[in-house]
């Protein structure tokens, strides 16, 4: 017979760790029922057109296949879409070697001291909020990247098609991925050298002793037994950058309506078009525009669900197998 | 067990900590403890926290809570009755109120803007610009500054053959209201297309940038040499010296700079048109020396207010903010470059407004 405060710590534990399900459930049926009004005006072309028109909230509103919503609006979301897309790829493009060297170096060439001083400056980093970020943006590499880096890329690497055209500012899909990376790299770092510090000890003796090399251990052995965990390193990272706001709104030149002609082009991303345009949606007595982020919020949240949920699932994976097959020598 | 007594404890601390709260909050008083909830435009945000540091009721104990959300956020939380005021730049739409009757837009304040611009060496020039070279520039079809057309406006000026960045507010805002406002009566072309409102359906163009806040908008200038924007009045001290404004040629053809003055001429000519519900659109004034962009403020609050008591503290302190010796006196709005209300605007149509806020009986 249990003792009866362990059946209420038991009852209340349960009740509280059902919250976050229930949360995510609420969140989930709250975008969907309100996406509903927009995905029967909008159809396909929500995702196929990059025209975010709000309309004219000041004049009377029009109906449209028996729908009410403001004059001359239409709402397609390609370029934020894009914007997301795009900015999260090349950021986990720039963070993916840094990651994996930066974590083999701690691990086998830095001395013990040095190795801690840097991985809690790295821990230090995903403590950073993200505003610093995106002011140091501003203030730093913008000017950087206007002045001296963007006409050098194109200049030199102006042969690659997206690499040549105008450059109109230092914001854009360019600081919004440098951005993104820094802001990527502390997690995807940590995973990494988690995973190394995890991997079998008898295993990377086993390869010295047998004559290999560092260098030969780290890119044999290591690094093709922790493949899975990269992988999932990444997909947190993608995850991460995915859903970022603040710091991207800050430099990615927040465009409407065009896209982008080439890398310095500036963007807009989903997160970040959701924060700044929904004020004005309270202008619309219609609510087509409150439907339309809804809708926009909705497909964001499944974008990041699933590059969440596929990370999580192969790092755990990697982790499982990865100490079984230690265990087994 | 330990950790459930670690968390007794904290309970514990925590209602007590409530009751002290409570206590200090209930005690005897002889004036009754009222709360005004302000939250909308950010252009109005610091002459509220100014206002709400140094309103005193005759009445009431009145605190005044404020919030920088936005104006669309203010209107929206006013109609949901979250906030007593919604603070906003624009008055509601025609649609807005007949789906929402029962708010009230009552103008408390008048507000105008820079077309601002960072053209190095020319900063401390006043270029003319017109709505349409400006709508021009919007819409990619005017992309260098030696444009012929803005050349023509401004002779004997020697402008740079650079490509022209537009910037517009990323987040809805009355400063894009009141600018889209000017452009949609001065050029019948964007009238058509863009129209206006705190966010419009923006010209694609491959040079614009968006950029978040008045703030935003300004450092984003300040780093980039050959920009165009809308700048609100209130940060005419963080522009000075770091970028130029046009002067804007108005609806009698006169090239006008942005002054207190000039500003008050504009709405001085809309005086006898002012409907008496407030909503009214003042840009685009007839007259020599109007300057073509300006706006009402607004505070949007419910007519019918939840109890006799904070109706009548709402009604003492929109009038106190109307008053040139209470809230519109210069000493807290000449540092925000805000404009009081012309007292024949106070009389006819501020003062009948506040008059019709009741009570639910």
């Amino acid at each position: 017979m249990p003792h009866k405060l362990d059946k209420i710590f038991y009852f209340l534990t349960f009740l509280i760790s059902i919250i976050p399900i229930f949360l995510v459930l609420m969140l989930f049926s709250f975008l969907l029922y309100y996406s509903i009004p927009s995905i029967k005006y909008n159809g396909l072309k929500f995702f196929t057109s990059y025209y975010w028109y709000p309309g004219q909230v000041y004049l009377p509103p029009v109906n449209i296949n028996g729908i009410l919503v403001p004059y001359g609006s239409s709402f397609g979301i390609l370029l934020f879409l894009y914007g997301t897309l795009i900015t999260s790829l090349i950021a986990l493009i720039i963070a993916f070697p840094i990651s994996i060297v930066v974590s083999l170096a701690v691990n086998l060439y830095v001395n013990e001291k040095f190795k801690k001083l840097i991985i809690s400056l790295i821990e230090l980093f995903a403590a950073i909020p993200s505003v610093l970020y995106g002011l140091w943006g501003i203030v730093y590499l913008e000017p950087l990247l206007s002045n001296f880096i963007e006409p050098a890329m194109n200049k030199y690497l102006g042969f690659i098609p997206f690499f040549s055209g105008n450059i109109y500012s230092g914001a854009g899909i360019l600081a919004s991925s440098i951005i993104l990376c820094l802001m990527i790299l502390p997690i995807m770092t940590s995973v990494i050298n988690g995973s190394i510090l995890n991997f079998s000890t008898s295993i990377k003796e086993g390869a010295i002793a047998l004559g290999a090399t560092r260098y030969e251990m780290a890119r044999l052995i290591i690094l093709r037994g922790i493949k899975i965990q990269i992988f999932g390193a990444a997909m947190l990272g993608l995850g991460r950058a995915l859903g970022e706001t603040m710091a991207v709104l800050m430099v990615s030149g927040s465009v409407f309506n065009i896209m982008p002609s080439n890398i310095y082009s500036p963007i807009n991303t989903m997160a970040e078009a959701l924060a700044s345009l929904l004020d004005s949606a309270f202008m619309d007595s219609t609510g087509m525009n409150l439907y339309a982020l809804s809708e926009l919020g909705l497909t964001l949240m499944l974008i990041t669900l699933a590059a969440s949920l596929i990370g999580r699932f192969i790092v755990g994976l990697g982790i499982i197998r990865g100490f079984t097959r230690g265990e087994e020598i | 067990m330990k950790k459930v007594y670690i968390a007794t404890i904290g309970i514990v601390v925590i209602l007590v900590i409530a009751g002290i709260f409570v206590a200090i909050n209930s005690g005897p008083q002889q004036k009754k403890n009222i709360t005004l909830s302000e939250s909308g435009s950010t252009l109005l945000y610091p002459v509220f926290n100014v206002w709400a540091k140094n309103y005193t009721d005759p009445q009431y104990n009145v605190t005044i809570t404020t919030q920088a959300t936005g104006s669309g956020t203010g209107i929206s939380s006013a109609i949901k009755g979250t906030v007593i005021i919604g603070a906003s730049d624009t008055y509601m739409s025609n649609s807005l109120m007949s789906a929402n009757p029962g708010m009230l837009n009552i103008p408390i304040l008048i507000s105008s803007q820079y077309v601002a611009y960072n053209l190095p060496g020319l900063n401390n020039i006043h270029l003319n610009l017109s709505g349409p070279i400006i709508a021009g520039i919007y819409n990619n079809s005017i992309q260098y500054w030696d444009d012929q057309k803005i050349q023509s406006l401004n002779p004997g000026i020697s402008l740079p053959h650079e490509r022209i960045i537009p910037v517009y507010r990323s987040d809805g805002s009355g400063d894009t209201a009141m600018f889209t406002s000017f452009l949609s009566k001065s050029c019948s072309w964007w009238n058509n297309t863009v129209g206006y409102g705190t966010n419009v359906n923006w010209p694609s163009n491959p040079a614009s940038h968006g950029a978040t806040g008045n703030a935003g908008i300004i450092s984003f200038m300040e780093s980039n040499p050959y920009t165009i924007s809308y700048i609100a009045m209130t940060y005419t001290n963080q522009i000075a010296g770091k970028l130029g404004y046009a002067a804007l040629i108005n609806r009698n053809g006169v090239a006008v700079l942005p002054t207190t003055q000039t500003v008050m001429n504009a709405a001085a000519q809309y005086l006898n048109q002012i409907p008496p519900d407030g909503r009214i659109s003042i840009t685009w004034a007839p007259g020599n020396d109007s300057y073509p962009i300006a706006t009402f403020e607004y505070l949007i609050v419910k007519q019918v207010q939840p109890d006799k008591d904070t109706a009548q503290a709402l009604k003492n302190f929109i009038l106190w903010i109307v008053n040139p010796n209470g809230g519109s006196s210069s000493k807290y709005l000449n540092q925000f470059y805000l404009i009081p209300l012309p007292s024949s605007v106070v009389n006819s149509v501020t003062v009948p407004l506040v008059n019709k806020i009741t009570y639910a009986s």
